[in-house]
């Protein structure tokens, strides 16, 4: 009878936390290549972007100014870039992988025309924090301010952060802005195409509270 | 324009030694907010967002992520629309900083929690703010920034041209009541002329 109270009660936790949890955001900001650079986008191109986070939702209980957390994601294969008329250009992508770094170190270092020594090694050195595949990539682009914008819904399978959350995996959704080089005033490291500034959502299941290993015993000797 | 520059480069290389990130990384004030956005000309735009550089990413001028939080607004009117783009013009962006013990957070069901706190720095849009259209759900923004005044203005190596860009989506979860899009974007470091000279040219700024 207890044992059942138990599991009803838990299974009501459950739920009640899942109507309550908001998804988890992270911000980040960094720089894409694509192979024979970009635009133009021909089929079969492979887009990539290394960056870093500089805010992400407290429950994951990162501190920036400990861990460096950075993102790299690549295999993006282009389909070919699309006229949409008015010098606008879109470009689906298939495949996709992204992850997400947590490392100590704080060595990120763009360097000059990726890939080169340390892009993307020093975005993908440390710890997974966050691991996942990437589907319905777009990326859009205006040519006549150089400057577009690109989403893509993720599948998180891997990491710390899902740990943290509680979770096995995680659907996810990432969008952001692109500036071109003279567009952004020339901050694009050389050899790299576009500068990108975005937002990764990360799915929460289930609300998280923080709990000594003591407080959970009690939970059961009552 | 000699010392303008150098001045420009030696306080930018204390910028990064002091805020201890990356060498590697251009400076910006990057912001994340949310946008309420007119449905017609005539009618007002207005991002209410929080700086996130956080010591990651350097600022242009020191800022302490610390012990304040920093806002930034921006406005404008919905002058015309053709094609994708919409544009914005009297364009304004203001940033504020207020202390986050005893100052009052950002609270984006209180408008007046962005305005609250010193005014930093405060500008106006060069021509008109662009906020492209891409699919119903997703597009970007694109504007230049002169800043006119605030208390930080002296602290620019120039107030002229700031590229300003990002992102926008309606796809995301979790939008306050009221707005309508997620904005996601930066303020890049504007360009100083830099000119060529010779280690003796630059000793003989100092003579």
């Amino acid at each position: 009878m207890k044992r059942v109270s138990l599991l009803t009660t838990a299974a009501m936790l459950l739920l009640a936390g899942s109507a309550a949890a908001q998804n988890a955001l992270i911000d980040y900001q960094g720089y894409s290549y694509e192979t024979g650079g970009f635009p133009v986008s021909n089929p079969g191109d492979v887009l990539s972007i290394v960056g870093v986070v500089d805010n992400l939702d407290a429950r994951f209980g990162v501190n920036l100014a400990v861990d460096e957390v950075t993102l790299y994601v690549t295999n993006l294969v282009s389909t070919g870039q699309v006229d949409q008329g008015g010098g606008v250009l879109s470009i689906a992508y298939g495949g996709g992988s992204i992850d997400l770094y947590r490392d100590p170190s704080r060595d990120h270092d763009y360097g000059i025309s990726p890939p080169n020594a340390t892009a993307p090694s020093t975005f993908t050195n440390g710890a997974l924090f966050l691991g996942g595949t990437l589907n319905s990539f777009f990326m859009f682009y205006d040519s006549a301010t150089g400057s577009g914008a690109y989403e893509g819904n993720a599948s998180f399978t891997a990491g710390s952060g899902l740990v943290t959350l509680n979770q096995l995996n995680a659907a996810g959704y990432t969008f952001g802005g692109t500036l071109g080089s003279a567009a952004s005033g020339g901050n694009v490291p050389a050899g790299y195409d576009l500068q990108v500034d975005g937002v990764i959502e990360v799915e929460v299941i289930v609300g998280v509270e923080q709990k000594s290993w003591g407080a959970v015993k009690d939970l059961y000797r009552r | 324009m000699h010392i303008k520059a150098t001045a420009a480069s030696l306080a930018v290389v204390a910028l990064l030694a002091s805020a201890g990130a990356a060498v590697a990384d251009p400076p910006n004030f990057d912001f994340f907010g949310y946008a309420q956005v007119p449905a017609a000309p005539g009618g007002g735009l207005i991002v209410r967002s929080v700086l996130t550089n956080n010591g990651v990413v350097p600022t242009p001028i020191v800022l302490d992520f610390t012990t304040k939080q920093y806002t930034l607004v921006i406005t404008g009117t919905f002058a015309s629309a053709a094609g994708i783009a919409q544009q914005y013009s009297g364009g304004t962006l203001s940033i504020y900083e207020d202390a986050i013990g005893g100052g009052t957070a950002a609270n984006y069901a209180s408008p007046a929690t962005f305005t609250d706190g010193t005014l930093i720095l405060t500008g106006v849009v060069d021509g008109n703010l662009t906020r492209n259209t891409f699919t119903p759900t997703l597009g970007n923004f694109i504007a230049k920034i002169d800043f006119t005044g605030g208390t930080r203005l002296g602290s620019l190596s120039t107030p002229q041209d700031w590229p300003c860009g990002g992102g926008w989506s309606r796809s995301v979860s979790g939008i306050p009541a009221g707005y309508q899009e997620n904005w996601d974007g930066k303020i890049d470091l504007a360009v100083v002329g830099v000119e060529s000279k010779s280690w003796e040219g630059v000793k003989a700024l100092y003579r």
